[in-house]
């Protein structure tokens, strides 16, 4: 546990979930300068089944030819953050995910996991540094697992 | 309670939580016992009460052996009852999963209706019952 006061504590939480709620905005409106501004330079995304991507330009550019012609929706709850120093914590998040056809608006994958994250306090400010999604479960068109669906009009 | 205390010990009760759904979700049952008391009660509706936490997490376990569970839980409303005591009601929604065919067992949704205790300087859970709103079982 770090050598921090309580108020010190709840002040970084609310921080920390206050960028997570920023990155988790930037991805699906592909706010992609907002996105970039959340890391840290030395950041390194690593999820499972894909390539490391290090630094924030080597991910944005994985994750914009991934959701290419695709609108996504991320959705984070009750995160488990806890804290190394006052400028150093690791959080996990469970999540949820939905791809749809950015056209069609049909479902590609659903998705559930959990969010396995390294923040620092830049210059003041906390940035993500690590981020590894670590997928439970997850349905996909390709695969055939989706259920069936009714056509939206 | 000052706001202070009030406020760490809301965070400790929210990771608790955390710690219980994902516990459940990645089938951690060593995990899942330790964060109730030894003398825990889940009292779902329409199930026989289930005393004590190692008992509880192994009837867990074998009811969703081959099934997949997404537990996710939301909007917690908590009130503490003394410096060591809380209750809470978290709005909640599952999902289950035939782990081999990834066909969709149950959707479901309702309120985690829980208490806490602090013993030896760490929130636990020492009740919980979850009451449904809706449910839809394919099985």
């Amino acid at each position: 546990m770090a050598d921090m006061t309580d108020i010190e504590r709840l002040v970084a939480l609310e921080e920390i979930r206050l960028l997570k709620a920023r990155r988790d905005q930037a991805i699906d409106t592909k706010n992609w300068e907002l996105y970039h501004s959340l890391h840290a330079p030395h950041h390194v995304s690593h999820n499972e089944g894909l390539p490391r991507w290090e630094g924030p330009d080597a991910m944005i550019a994985g994750t914009r030819a991934s959701l290419e012609g695709k609108v996504s929706s991320h959705h984070s709850h009750t995160p488990d953050i806890t804290f190394e120093s006052p400028t150093k914590a690791k959080g996990i998040w469970g999540m949820e995910d939905l791809i749809f056809d950015e056209k069609t608006k049909e479902l590609l994958i659903h998705g559930f996991g959990y969010y396995h994250e390294e923040y620092e306090k830049v210059d003041g400010a906390w940035k993500f540094v690590w981020r590894q999604l670590r997928r439970t479960f997850v349905l996909t068109r390709d695969e055939g697992t989706l259920p069936a669906q009714t056509v939206s009009r | 309670m000052t706001d202070l205390e009030r406020m760490a010990a809301l965070e400790d009760i929210f990771r608790l939580k955390a710690r219980r759904d994902r516990a459940l979700d990645t089938r951690d049952w060593e995990t899942y016992t330790a964060l109730h008391v030894p003398d825990h009660v889940s009292q779902n509706e329409g199930e026989e009460p289930r005393s004590g936490a190692r008992d509880n997490a192994d009837w867990v376990a074998r009811t969703l052996k081959g099934i997949l569970t997404v537990h996710h839980s939301h909007t917690p409303e908590i009130t503490f009852e003394s410096e060591t005591t809380a209750r809470g009601v978290w709005g909640m929604e599952d999902l289950l999963f035939d782990e081999a065919s990834k066909r969709l067992l149950l959707h479901g949704f309702g309120f985690y209706h829980e208490r806490y205790e602090k013993r030896d300087g760490q929130w636990l859970f020492c009740w919980r019952q979850l009451r449904r709103t809706v449910v839809n079982d394919y099985r």
